[in-house]
């Protein structure tokens, strides 16, 4: 297969394109451990100096696997989480360090979906005011609100009934419908989408793929796209980064991604998707071998060092800077190596 | 052992349970054959009654309020028909069970040497000695590190994939000839989930061990089991080999779970704005179509489809289809 990012007949993510939003080595960490005064000594490292740019209209991913930061990359990303260091930018204008009233109009433009439509719904209220309750920033009369509801109920193709009806009388996939719904209330330019799909069965997560698509091309809606499920994000995504343990270790347009990986954990990572064919054709897959690293207190090192096949004694020693490989694609790493057979994209 | 031998046969395995709204039927005629050191993957999405037949096998349904029928035959005995103090002597030594959820299976409060032991010494008459030295070299099977320490560890202290090994190990402890493994790696990494899919598969060569592996991922199945049994609203409606299950599904549904993967199109050299998606939804138990229950989703329903049950049928050598009008695939 190709890896030219134009072989996909995927929304163009015009390079040109004015970035939205700009991540520039944002860190957090959360104490573990404190002395008796209450002082931390330990500290748990979740997101550390992570950089990343994504232009207007695109869909930008990051993968990892559990406990790896993107989540709470993205809470830092709209101040649900303060960050200790680094700074965000959208549209031009610095979040993290904006007043709360500007904040406040800055989230009205950003909106955040998560994973899980059972919990995140409010079980006492009705689609209806769990829909209006995200434009309450919009000061709407209560008969354009109304309008409004049926608007977004629309897009995201619930009939007008559904207005009356409480979280628990819907099936999954309809109620992450009315978690992009509620999203989409205030007519927002930007969608942090965390993990929106993993909790649905694959029926309905392509209906739910399709309709993210569908209102993206509607709307001009930009995506982070948060998951640990590569098949989807190689799906949805224009560009990709690579998360392992707080760090992002590897950036690049979808098909160089996954057609080219050169980080040997999105190496590892590429070859252990089961993909959907019978046992007798699989290839060889790299076994990552040894236990992953501490996230708490982790040493100057690379954090992959533990697990990675390509190691080398400057890994144990130095943290390797990200760098650019070659136009559009970073990555960090002391030992860089095209894939062999078994991690080349499918 | 001979290699083909039948180790499970499931005949016409129906499963009645009374809930709040009334009776309904979560497993219909199931019939299923497993043999001897072969791994069967049971797919289907959330309801489809996959875990309602494992738990069946296993007589684990809830007794009031469930009535199961039909047989369950374990090389030469009937499983439903055994009293339950023999079922207990089968469930461990003959048929073992792992779940998803490898933190809420374990207890919390007891070492995993503890529980190791523990299971052996409730159906072994063995020493404390002994069974530890089993439970030190069932650990090092699975591929956990310095297992003698591990034994003293309480399951918090371990990652998630190193509890579903130490599920796995309890599960295998007693050597059991059938595991039934209830999406056993779908809480799990895919880098974790690669490693635990192995080391099945590596049991199962080793011990000539038979596996019944429940899945919703159709990707997973395809990567170990040799044959696959889709279901689809309580019943069975196609059976075949993984070689044909991604090239030559017959069954409208099975062929539009397949579509519905991203990434299947990948394959095939294009990649597509839009995925594949099957209309409508998985019909209530309680109000099921007349004759076949797909047909309301079904792209190529016919009128016989709504009033005509269709059986599962031989198609093909190894294939079974419950359809009245299959159509050939086209990823």
């Amino acid at each position: 297969m190709s890896n030219t990012s134009a072989a996909g007949t995927r929304s163009p993510s015009v390079p040109e394109a004015p970035p939205l939003l700009e991540v520039h080595n944002l860190s957090k960490r959360f104490p573990v451990r404190r002395d008796l005064l209450g002082r931390p000594t330990s500290w748990l490292s979740a997101v550390d100096a992570v950089s990343f740019t994504i232009r207007r209209g695109e869909t930008f991913s990051i993968v990892g696997e559990t406990g790896c930061g993107k989540s709470t990359l993205g809470h830092l990303i709209i101040r649900l989480q303060p960050a200790d260091t680094g700074s965000v930018l959208f549209d031009g204008e610095a979040v993290l360090s904006s007043s709360r009233h500007h904040l406040g109009q800055l989230r009205q433009r950003m909106q955040l979906v998560f994973q899980d439509p059972f919990s995140s719904l409010n079980p006492r209220m009705k689609v209806g005011a769990i829909v209006s309750e995200g434009m309450h920033r919009l000061r709407l009369g209560r008969a354009n609100q109304r309008r409004r509801t049926q608007e977004v109920l629309e897009m995201v193709r619930l009939a007008q009934s559904y207005a009356a009806r409480y979280p628990h009388e819907l099936s999954g996939g309809q109620r992450q419908r009315v978690a992009i719904a509620r999203a989409l209330a205030a007519n927002p330019e930007f969608l942090i989408l965390d993990e929106p799909v993993s909790a649905l069965d694959v029926s309905i997560q392509s209906q739910v793929l399709n309709l993210l698509h569908d209102l993206q091309q509607e709307l001009n809606l930009t995506y982070l796209f948060i998951s640990h499920d590569l098949a989807v994000v190689r799906h949805i995504s224009d560009r990709v980064g690579v998360m392992y343990l707080g760090k992002l270790v590897e950036t690049a347009d979808r098909d160089d991604l996954f057609g080219n990986p050169l980080h040997p954990y999105t190496q590892a990572l590429l070859s252990a998707i089961p993909r959907p064919q019978a046992r007798d054709q699989h290839r060889d897959r790299i076994s990552l071998e040894g236990e992953a690293l501490s996230p708490i207190d982790p040493p100057r090192q690379c954090r992959f060092a533990s697990r990675c096949f390509r190691v080398i004694d400057r890994c144990w020693t130095e943290v390797p800077p990200t760098e650019s490989q070659k136009p559009e694609h970073d990555a960090a790493c002391f030992n860089i190596a095209p894939p062999t057979d078994a991690t080349a994209g499918p | 052992m001979t290699a083909d031998a039948t180790l499970l046969r499931i005949l016409d395995l129906t499963v009645d349970l009374a809930t709040e709204e009334g009776k309904v039927r979560p497993v219909d005629g199931v019939s299923l054959s497993l043999a001897t050191g072969e791994i069967l993957g049971l797919v289907g999405e959330s309801g489809c009654g996959k875990t309602m037949t494992a738990l069946a096998i296993m007589r684990l349904l809830p007794e009031p309020g469930s009535r199961t029928s039909g047989a369950v035959r374990l090389m030469d005995r009937d499983l439903l028909a055994l009293p339950e103090a023999d079922m207990r002597r089968v469930r461990g030594p003959s048929i073992s069970m792992i779940f998803q959820e490898p933190m809420t299976s374990l207890d919390p409060v007891f070492t995993i040497g503890h529980q190791l032991t523990e299971t052996m010494r409730a159906h072994h008459k063995i020493g404390r000695h002994e069974a530890r030295e089993r439970a030190i070299g069932i650990l090092e099977r699975v591929g956990i590190p310095n297992p003698a320490q591990r034994l003293n560890d309480y399951p918090h202290q371990l990652s998630g994939g190193m509890r579903q090994r130490v599920m796995i190990a309890i599960a295998l402890i007693l050597e059991p000839q059938l595991l039934i493994a209830d999406e056993p790696t779908t809480a799990l990494d895919v880098t974790i989930q690669a490693q635990i899919l192995e080391l099945i598969d590596d049991l199962r060569q080793r011990s000539h061990m038979s596996v019944l592996l429940i899945s919703h991922d159709l990707a997973v199945v395809g990567q170990v089991a040799e044959r696959v049994a889709v279901m689809y609203a309580g019943e069975v409606v196609e059976t075949m080999p993984t070689t044909s299950l991604f090239v030559a599904p017959r069954h409208p549904y099975t062929q539009g779970l397949l579509r519905c993967i991203p990434g299947l199109a990948h394959d095939s050299g294009a990649t597509e704005a839009r995925l594949h998606v099957i209309e409508g939804r998985v019909p209530e138990l309680r109000n099921l179509p007349p004759a076949c229950r797909f047909a309301p989703r079904c792209p190529y329903a016919m009128d016989r489809c709504w009033n005509e049950r269709p059986q599962l049928e031989k198609v093909a050598d190894e294939q079974y289809l419950r359809c009245w009008n299959p159509q050939p695939f086209r990823a």
